[in-house]
Order: C-alpha cells, then structure tokens, then sequence
C-alpha cells in the first residue's frame, strides 16, 4: 500500500446547472519517503489537487468525484476531527504566499508551539524546545531568540522557513509543497529546495512537489506527473521523462525550458493558450495547441497507457 | 511609547485650537450675555457695568488667557447669567451623561461583537441575515423615535421600567440601573448596528486570509482559529467602537431629553438659550477631550493588538 493513493479524482465547481471541473480523473501513488513532482502550466489544477488532498478546498470547488487515501484512511468526505488529526500532522503543506503565511500579529514561536500543541499535546518547556529545534533544523539562526519575534521581522525566505517548521514540527509523512519558491528572490529559491531536499532524508518525508519550474523539479524528485487542463498527460521517473517524453505536450514542456546549449534569444513557448476549465469536452485538453493531433484527439479523451513504471495517455502512443 | 506620547500632545493641542476658536466664534456673536439677562431696555450704562463686573470688557485675548488659565487648574469660571460655579454644576450633571454613555457603550460592544463574530461563521445563514436586519432596523431607527417606542413597550406596556426620570444611587442600586435600561438601549442600538456590521466585515476579511489557510492546514482546533482569527479583525473594531463612545456623547444629549435625565444636556440647552458663553464653552471642549481621550485609548489598544503598530 502506498503512503498516498488518489484514484480517479475529480475537483469541479457548479457553474450554469452543471459542474465545471478543474482536475478530472487524476490517479497517483506516492510511496513513504518519495519524492513525486506535479508539473504543468498554471492553471493546470495543480493547486486544487493539493487542496483536496489536504481537504482545504475553497467553497465553491468540493471532489465530486474519486478517492484519495492516507495510509490507507479514506479523506474524502472524512469527518472534520479527523481531518483536523491528520492536517499538521500525518500530512502537511508548504503555500506560495510564504510573505503572507503567518499570522502577523502573534510571535513565530505562539504559531509554532499552537501546532505541537494540537498534534502532540506539548506545552510550556517542552514544547519550546521542540519549536526551537524545528527552527533549527530549517536552518534559522539563533532560533531561541526568534521565536518571540514577529512574522514582520522576517525576510520572505525566513518566513517560508518558519511555515516549513511548522509543517515539519509534527513529523508529517507526507509534505506537500505548493510552488513553495515561487514568489522568492532566485537566490532564496534554490535555499529552499536545497532544505526540501534535506528534510526529505532526514525525516524520511514523501514529498509532493508542486512546480511549473522543470528544473526545480529534476533538482528533487524521483519521479513527475505532467498534469494539463485537470487530466495527467504522462508520469515517468525524471531520467527518462527529460530525455524523452512520451507526450508531445511533455515535449513541449521540456521545448520551453531555455538550454545553455540554445543560441541567445531562442526561445519555444508553447503556441496557443492554456486551456478554459468548463470549455473542455470529452477530448484530449492539449489537442487544440498539439501538432501531432490526430482527428480522433479532439473527440475522445484517449486512455492512460502504462509503459513500464511511465504512464502516458495519448492517442499517438495507442498502438 | 513615544508615539503615544506624540499623540498625547497632539491632542492637547486640539483642545487648545477648539477652545480658541469657540472663543472666537462666540465674540463675533452679535447678541450680547448683557443684552439676553439685563434685557433690552438695559441702558448702555447697565450694560457697561454687567460686563465690567465678569471682565467681559477686556481685550478677547486677554479674557482667553484668564478663562485658559483657570482651566487649567479645574476652575471652569462662572456662569455669565446666574454667577454659578460652572465647575459645580459640571459635576453635578456630568456623571449622569457619562453613566448613561457608559452603559450604553457596554450594551453596544456586549450585544455587537458576538452577534458580528456569530454572522461572520455563519455567512449567509439566518443568523447572518437576522443581524443584517437588526442592522438596517438600528441605524435607520432616530434615536429619539426609539426611546419613544422602548418607553411605550418596556414602561407603559410591560410596566418593567420607569418611563423617564432619575434614581439616584441612594435609592438603592436596583431602582437605579432600572432608570437606566430604556435609555441605554435607546442610545445603544444604533451602535450594535454599526459595530456588529464592522466585525462582522472584519472577520469575514480575515477568514479570507493567507495565513488562516496555513491555520487550518496545520490542523489547529476551532478556539485556536478563532483567537487567530479575532485578533486580527479587532483594529478596525477598535476605531468604530472608539468613534462611537465618542458620538454617543452627542446623541446621549437627546436622550436625555426623552427621559428627562438630569445630565449634561439640560445643562447645555440651558445656556444655549441664555446665551451663557463660557458654560457652553466649557461642556463642548469636555465633551472634545472625551473624544480626543476615546480615540488615545483606541490607539494604545492598537498597539496592544498589533505588534506592526508598535514600532
Ligand atoms: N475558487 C475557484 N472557483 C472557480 N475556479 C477556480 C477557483 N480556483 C481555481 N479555479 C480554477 O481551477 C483551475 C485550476 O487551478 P489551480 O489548481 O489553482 O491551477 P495551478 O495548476 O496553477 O495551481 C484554474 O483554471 C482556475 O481558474
Ligand atoms: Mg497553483
């Protein structure tokens, strides 16, 4: 059994008497100490995917469809006080907005010692403790003397190590990381994946790890999902998906990625835009911008094909 | 600290420039104190004794500086028309608005906050669109219209409550508070309005937020979401409730009247109409320093809350 099984879920909204869907029919494993990478445009349904498995998805989106399991403990639909029992705790999540992540108005050290209150019952001393060695272990200097310090007296690399403290402080096996360097400086980006990369030893964390940046990605994770328009396009260990893709939107992807190699100014965007959620049909969502589109790839979504430990669905590979 | 001591001084300083200038307006007035008590057939000479007698023949700056200086050392003069000691009657009839204001304010903040913080969890459900309409109800509703409607209901309907009048402590401390229910609702309601509706928006605001997401996904219990929550909404709270103490101040005047309360209002009507220049002076700049001391409250409570403030 996998440590974090998704099965054909679904993430949609009602709009105009039917529902919209921005993730459509995603499946997933991700074994105990992993690190799987989400790659796609923005847009993509990346983040409600992430949201649904941490059963944080804003009101009108909700699963409509599938299954995700923790250690085996089905989440979807799950009561909220166990919820509550495995966010912070069994599993964690690390946002974007580390700039905004923390409660400006109460001491580091309050938000971190109310996480090791609620999972692990510590207070007083010993919780300190603890937060201070969380603290230390993300890489903050003279962590006993931060923790009274406000979220204001940090840089917005320091606050995103502090929000990493906390989704770590309770020893999580699983930790999401939602474009976590997205909005740092490029100097703080490669920090943070360098100390994802660490925990993720030390601690023996899963990590899913969420990008729209291929080289962050190969930096970290053994493996990728390609997601587009809600719907996984390919899954390959990263090897093998940056020397040859399955799917051309893979392809694509990979195309956009400026190489050392190229000459100056070259660059592939993908051509067209990405994709409306709601204006998608049954079809492939890429078959629009694909230029190996086969007549068949605007009318029928094509199926997951298993290549070995890669998946990819796609028309063209259907033998 | 040295910011609130700024603001200290800079509200003595609004009191200065409020006092000059109601000195200034009254002086550019054309009917004269003389004229109002000594009447119009008062010969010129009348007049000239009535005035040099309270000093009011001197230079405007001159009379300023007495009047300020004696200000300063509590002594708020006397009354131009009956030779009171205006200190006196301030204290007599001032701890009756103040009392009246005080339970007011409670009643507004007791009532307003749960019922803010309650429609804010409960978006859109009844709870929500009943505090909407008692919303609408309490501010479109004149105060002076509601303390009719709370006289016919609570004192002559129900008979729970004395339609109008004082009971002093003396009496006894139940009779007391009951004189004071009606107006205090009378006052109070149109700030449960106003306050519910700001926590309400302010809390709504905060859920919304970044870091009450990272709250809730780090698995925190709903008293935690709450005080995470509350904490931050409470600043733009504090400045409504702040202003209202303050207005309240100006409204409590016409209850009073409704309840023929003996406080500051029946004063001030008195020497509005008796053209008592220094009396009136000296219950608007009172009822300026209690507004200048609400909002230096509201500023220490910010900096309590919110610790970008501080610094
Ligand atoms: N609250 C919402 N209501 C409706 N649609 C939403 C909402 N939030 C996100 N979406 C849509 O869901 C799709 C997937 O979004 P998201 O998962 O955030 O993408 P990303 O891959 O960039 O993280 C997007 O097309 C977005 O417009
Ligand atoms: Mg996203």
């Amino acid at each position: 059994m996998a440590l974090l099984e998704i099965d054909d879920l679904h993430v949609g909204f009602p709009a105009g008497g039917r529902m919209v869907e921005v993730v459509r029919g995603l499946t997933l494993r991700l074994d105990a100490g992993q690190a799987l990478g989400l790659v796609g445009e923005s847009g993509s349904g990346k983040s409600q995917t992430a949201l649904a498995v941490m059963s944080l998805l804003r009101k009108p989106l909700r699963v409509t469809r599938g299954s995700i399991r923790l250690e085996g403990q089905e989440l979807v639909g799950a009561p909220e006080a166990t919820l509550r029992h495995f966010r912070g705790g069994a599993m964690s999540i690390v946002f974007q907005d580390a700039m905004a992540g923390l409660n400006p108005v109460f001491p580091i050290g309050t938000q971190l010692m109310d996480v090791l209150a609620a999972h692990r019952g510590l207070t007083g001393r010993a919780a300190r403790a603890v937060a201070v060695e969380a603290l230390e272990m993300v890489g903050i200097r003279e962590p006993a003397a931060r923790l009274g310090h406000y979220p204001h007296q940090f840089s917005g690399g320091m606050r995103q190590r502090v929000l990493i403290a906390m989704a770590i402080a309770c020893r999580p096996k699983l930790l999401i990381a939602d474009e976590p360097t997205t909005a740092l400086d490029v100097t703080v980006q490669a920090q943070i994946v360098e100390l994802l990369h660490e925990l993720r030893q030390k601690l023996g964390l899963a990590l899913l790890f969420i990008t729209h940046n291929l080289d962050l990605m190969a930096e970290i994770c053994d493996r990728a999902i390609v997601l587009y328009g809600g719907r996984m396009m390919e899954e390959a260990p990263i090897g093998p998906l940056f020397e040859a893709p399955l799917h051309p939107y893979g392809r694509a992807l990979l195309d956009c990625v400026p190489r050392l190699a190229d000459e100056p100014g070259a660059l592939h965007p993908i051509e067209g835009a990405a994709p409306t959620p709601g204006r998608l049909g049954e079809a492939c969502p890429f078959a629009p911008r694909c230029g190996l589109a086969l007549p068949r790839c605007a009318e029928e979504a094509p199926p997951e094909l298993a290549f070995g430990p890669r998946r990819a669905a796609c028309w063209r590979l259907v033998p | 600290m040295a910011a609130l001591l700024a603001r200290l001084f800079g509200s003595l300083g609004v009191l200065v420039a409020v006092s000059l200038v109601l000195f200034a307006l009254i002086h550019a007035n054309p009917v004269s104190p003389a004229r109002v008590v000594l009447g119009n057939d008062a010969s010129e000479e009348d007049i000239a004794e009535f005035n040099a007698e309270r000093g009011l023949d001197r230079p405007v700056a001159a009379q300023y500086l007495a009047w300020a200086g004696a200000a300063l050392r509590g002594e708020f003069g006397r009354s131009l028309v009956d030779d009171t000691a205006i200190t006196r009657t301030i204290a007599q009839t001032m701890p009756v608005t103040l009392e009246l204001v005080l339970w007011a304010f409670l009643v507004a903040l007791a009532v307003a906050l749960p019922l803010g913080i309650v429609s804010a969890l409960y978006e859109d459900r009844w709870v929500d669109h009943l505090a909407r309409a008692l919303a609408t109800i309490g501010v479109s509703i004149p105060g002076f219209w509601l303390g009719l409607m709370l006289i016919a209901w609570g004192a002559v309907g129900l008979g729970w409550f004395p339609a109008g009048g004082y009971v002093s402590w003396e009496m006894g401390a139940w009779p007391h508070l009951r004189a004071m229910v009606l107006p205090a609702l009378a006052l109070g309601l149109y700030y449960v309005a106003i306050i519910s509706r700001m926590t309400r928006s302010a809390m709504g605001d905060v859920m919304l937020a970044e870091h009450v997401r990272v709250s809730r996904a780090m698995g925190l219990g709903r008293g935690r979401l709450m005080v995470y929550t509350l904490r931050n909404a409470l600043p733009p709270v504090i400045t409504v409730a702040a202003m209202s103490f303050g207005y309240m101040f100006g409204w409590a005047l016409i209850v009073e009247q409704v309840f023929t309360l003996p406080g500051m209002s029946r004063a001030l009507l008195n020497a509005i109409f008796r053209r008592d220049y220094i009396m009136i002076l000296d219950i608007v700049l009172i009822i300026t320093a209690i507004f200048l001391l609400a909002n230096l409250i509201a500023d220490a409570l910010h900096r309590l809350v919110d610790p970008r403030v501080a610094r």
